[in-house]
């Protein structure tokens, strides 16, 4: 186990002692927001459960193959850990779909012609349309809410959508307190796998 | 709604900065949750557990007496007393390593802590010997 931070570029990075340390000394609401994060991006990615990507995210840090920069609290860290690994898993399944349904031509070999589609794919815009549903539906009847999610997922800023929404700053931020509350209270459980 | 890759990335880390924010009665009140609490400290446990196979023993261990009659906390070894030492002169030193690690540390890891002490000019060659 290494035992020794390191320090680069004014970035220090945990050892994986203090690693070690810091995840064993975690609270349940911690572990539970690590977990509801995980089932949220593990939401029907294919062959990979919410559990192993947390199991992986968890593995790299204790490894050290992914650093844990010191600045970063560990669950925001580990969040972006399981981001990148469920990226990841996308983008091979996109891949895959991109590259097995080809016709044989004489460009099949060109690797250029593998490469997949940087878009989210068919398969994905499903899954986020639905995951999008299941959250609406924890809002049923609060328009401010829905209205909120809905432009969040047309990529608004928090801004623009109070702006789209015609609401003042102090509504959207009552809004967005519900959308907490909610999420955290009523996290869809059809999410779960 | 969802034509573009950040479009769905942004509804998701909307999603989970809302969930990271939550506050903890919140988050513990959600259906499930405490299975799902449960199940995640499972999979820290199984993973951290090789990691802390050198638990420092309960204080009522080391106050045993060893068969000449001392007691085994009165003699720490000289690696551990020189690190000690070291992190007590040297803020160099607790850049490199904290004094709670020191405490867990394998004779090994000593080692290896006191060589990057030499090579940072922190402790004279002899002193290691």
């Amino acid at each position: 186990m290494s035992v020794t931070a390191v320090s680069e570029q004014n970035q220090r990075y945990a050892s994986v002692a203090e690693a070690a340390l810091a995840l064993a000394a975690l609270t349940a609401a911690d572990l539970a927001r690590l977990g509801r994060v995980a089932q949220l991006r593990a939401h029907r990615l294919p062959g990979v459960t919410w559990e192993d990507l947390l199991n992986e995210a968890i593995e790299k840090l204790l490894s050290g193959s992914r650093r844990w920069p010191s600045a970063v609290p560990l669950v925001v860290f580990l969040r972006e850990v399981v981001r990148s690994l469920a990226s990841e898993v996308w983008r091979k399944h996109s891949q895959s779909a991109v590259v097995a349904p080809c016709p044989a031509t004489e460009d099949q070999d060109d690797p250029v012609l593998q490469v997949a589609d940087p878009a989210p794919g068919p398969e994905r815009e499903t899954v986020a349309r639905d995951l999008l549903e299941k959250v609406q539906e924890i809002f049923e009847g609060d328009d401010v809410v829905r209205g909120m999610l809905a432009a969040f997922a047309e990529g608004l800023s928090a801004e623009e959508a109070q702006r789209s929404l015609g609401i003042s700053f102090r509504e959207f931020e009552a809004g967005r307190r519900r959308l907490r509350r909610g999420i955290a209270r009523h996290f869809p459980e059809g999410l779960q796998v | 709604m969802t034509n573009q890759p950040n479009t769905i990335e942004a509804m998701l880390v909307t999603l989970e900065e809302e969930l990271m924010a939550s506050s903890d009665e919140d988050i513990l009140a959600g259906p499930g949750a405490a299975e799902v609490s449960q199940r995640v400290a499972a999979l820290l446990e199984k993973q951290l557990r090789p990691k802390f196979n050198r638990t420092p023993p309960k204080v009522h261990v080391l106050r045993r007496r060893d068969r000449r009659g001392h007691s085994h906390d009165r003699h720490p070894s000289r690696k551990r007393q020189l690190v000690d030492r070291v992190l007590v002169a040297s803020p160099k030193a607790r850049a490199l390593v904290e004094q709670a690690e020191v405490d867990f540390m394998s004779e090994e890891e000593l080692d290896e802590v006191l060589l990057r002490m030499r090579s940072l000019g922190l402790l004279e060659s002899d002193d290691t010997k």
